[in-house]
């Protein structure tokens, strides 16, 4: 039997689809930005090697 | 010049850092004084902000050994390393697209509980279980790796050290449990960025006048500190964007997906929208932030170039008038060369004097490497930890000024007590959620709850304090937070992966699958040397591959048995 405080916390929302749904824009921002931080990096790598 | 003396940090270090700690606990202490009830111990208040759920979960990653290895990693060999976190953004992004859906539409506490949901109570066990003696030896580590370097190069009483942070960390997490947890790391990260880059700006303060911060680059980068990436597919390369990508993802999915550490952070907060938003704000400034710290590390160098440094690092190595000598001309040497380099009329020159510094670089490495082998037969006390373990903190004693070593001291501290403050949360609310309440007190009230939990984040702070105080542990410190780690996170991530990849399999089989691919990687720990990341790989198939060959045969009768549980559960 489920414990009523332990497993009935106050039900969370859950927005978006089951995968990447309406996030899509925020993990492609994601990736952008590691592209950005891996080509600076490799910038630095390079300019001062 | 053997190794630096021990540093006494005088009255205002001391003043800086007991204001630090004091005040960073007894905020924690005071904001969480009205007892908030269960949910809010074990989860975090329901309307924790995105940014603070993102700053609870980079201060709970960020240990102390971030601030004083990953320096000294920089120094010794280049930033390379930061390669290791490449991988990081897109585990993020799975945790937010599958794990987080599938913990909030539960509303589970523990990442566990949802096996217990998806599987049976077994597996729900068997993930607690492999997590609590993973976690328990790991929190120890995190209290003990910085008290040992502190210890080493202060002179204060190991013991005490231990005991000082470990008891700061144990009073305020027992009192105001995840709460507590996480506003003490809002303050404690927010010092350990000013600390940093305090540092930072004393390191190219203390550069020679006539060498300007674009010059310190030069050498750093002729000099291989600002190797950053490399895209070569050379196996017997030890950091590669390839390497880094592949195992770094594998690692971050293990940790932030299946470590209850980090799943209590980011389960804070009352919707998935928050719990992603502070995920993808780790996404972003992850890989500038360990960055930045590398790059300390690379100008430390740079300082280092224009000063010579000691023989030793690390305290207490005694070395021989032969090597001095030795290690004297070889940063004449190198001194000259880069000097040379700075000043080089063409191109021509500039490579030849680069040759010189990086052959008398080499030659530096050698004689610390010998220094350290000739202590040691010599039948001296064994330094703790790598040397370079020592370069950063060596540095911060010995040229920051009064007042900001109290600062930096504290920012060791600090990041101990946040990342041991959240192993402590997790293997609380694990114990309570996954073995006590549904096994001995299923109906029991709130208040005793509370009060159970409280008594479980205690205990557990003594364990962790206890192995700290008694271990006897290995060279390397950073590393043996992460092989450890890669013994059990395997085995532990291909419990979460059958549940959302394979929905064909049950309780039974990835339950037998578990028991047997932790049993195959401590077996293979024991007899074979391959590198330890290896063991995450190994144990995460073996998981998947023997539940579902599990679930074919031995367990073929199960899924109707299953799926009369599951309309239940539903």
């Amino acid at each position: 039997m489920p414990n009523p405080v332990i497993l009935s916390p106050p039900a969370p929302k859950h927005e978006g689809a089951p995968l990447f749904g309406t996030w899509r824009r925020a993990y492609a921002a994601v990736v952008v930005a590691f592209a950005a931080q891996v080509a600076l990096l490799w910038a630095l790598t390079r300019w001062f090697s | 010049m053997g190794a630096y003396p021990v540093v006494l940090v005088n009255a205002l270090d001391f003043a800086v850092l007991a204001a630090t700690l004091l005040g960073i606990v007894g905020y924690g202490l005071w904001r969480t004084r009205r007892d908030a009830g269960l949910i809010s111990y074990l989860k975090g208040d329901a309307d924790t902000r995105a940014l603070a759920i993102g700053v609870s979960v980079m201060a709970t990653q960020a240990s102390a050994i971030t601030f004083l290895s990953l320096p000294g990693q920089a120094y010794e060999s280049g930033m390379g390393f930061v390669q290791n976190y490449f991988g990081l953004p897109f585990a993020l992004i799975v945790v937010c697209a599958v794990f987080i859906p599938a913990f909030q539409r539960w509303g589970v506490f523990t990442a566990y509980e949802y096996l217990g949901r998806r599987f049976d109570e077994k597996t729900r066990r068997l993930g607690a279980a492999l997590f609590l003696v993973q976690r328990g030896l790991a929190t120890g580590i995190t209290l003990y790796a910085p008290a040992i370097i502190l210890s080493a190069l202060l002179g204060w009483n190991l013991s005490a050290t231990i005991l000082l942070s470990g008891g700061l960390v144990i009073l305020y997490t027992t009192t105001g449990g995840a709460r507590a947890v996480s506003v003490t790391q809002q303050l404690q990260l927010g010092v350990a960025f000013v600390g940093m880059v305090a540092a930072f700006g004393v390191v190219v303060a203390s550069l020679p006048a006539d060498v300007s911060l674009g010059q310190a680059f030069t050498v750093a980068g002729k000099l291989g500190k600002l190797d950053a990436v490399d895209f070569s597919i050379d196996p017997s390369r030890r950091y590669t964007f390839w390497s880094g990508l592949l195992g770094g993802f594998f690692l971050a999915l293990s940790y932030f997906g299946a470590d209850q550490t980090q799943v209590q952070r980011y389960l804070a907060g009352e919707s998935s929208t928050r719990s992603r938003l502070g995920l993808l704000f780790n996404a972003l400034l992850k890989i500038p932030m360990q960055a930045g710290i590398c790059l300390v590390g690379a100008l430390v160098f740079v300082f280092y170039q224009f000063e010579r440094p000691p023989l030793s690092f690390a305290p207490g190595v005694a070395t021989s008038p032969a090597l001095e000598q030795a290690h004297s001309a070889a940063f004449a040497a190198r001194h000259d060369s880069v000097r040379r380099m700075l000043g080089a009329p063409d191109a021509l020159a500039a490579a030849a004097a680069q040759r010189e510094a990086l052959s008398a670089d080499a030659r530096l490495n050698e004689l610390r490497v010998q220094a350290r082998r000739e202590a040691a037969q010599a039948g001296g006390a064994r330094p703790p930890g790598k040397d370079s373990d020592f370069v950063f903190l060596t540095f911060v004693l010995n040229h920051l000024p009064r007042g900001l070593v109290g600062l930096v001291v504290a920012v060791v501290f600090c990041a101990a007590m946040s990342a041991a403050a959240a192993g402590l949360g997790g293997l609380a609310s694990t114990t309570m959620v996954d073995f006590y309440r549904p096994l001995f007190r299923p109906d029991a009230d709130e208040a005793h709850g509370v009060r159970a939990s409280r008594w479980l984040t205690a205990g557990w702070g003594v364990v962790a304090v206890g192995f700290a105080l008694f271990a006897n542990l290995v060279e390397n410190l950073i590393e043996a937070g992460n092989i450890l780690g890669s013994l059990f996170y395997g085995s532990v991530l291909g419990l979460f992966l059958v549940a959302f990849l394979l929905p064909r399999v049950r309780g039974s089989a990835v339950f037998w699958a578990g028991v047997c691919a932790q049993v195959l990687v401590l077996a293979l720990y024991a007899t074979l040397s391959i590198s330890y990341l290896w063991f995450n790989v190994i144990g995460c198939a073996t998981v998947m591959l023997l539940s579902s060959a599990f679930q074919a045969t031995i367990f073929r009768a199960a899924p109707a048995e299953n799926s009369r549980r599951l309309k239940r559960t539903v």
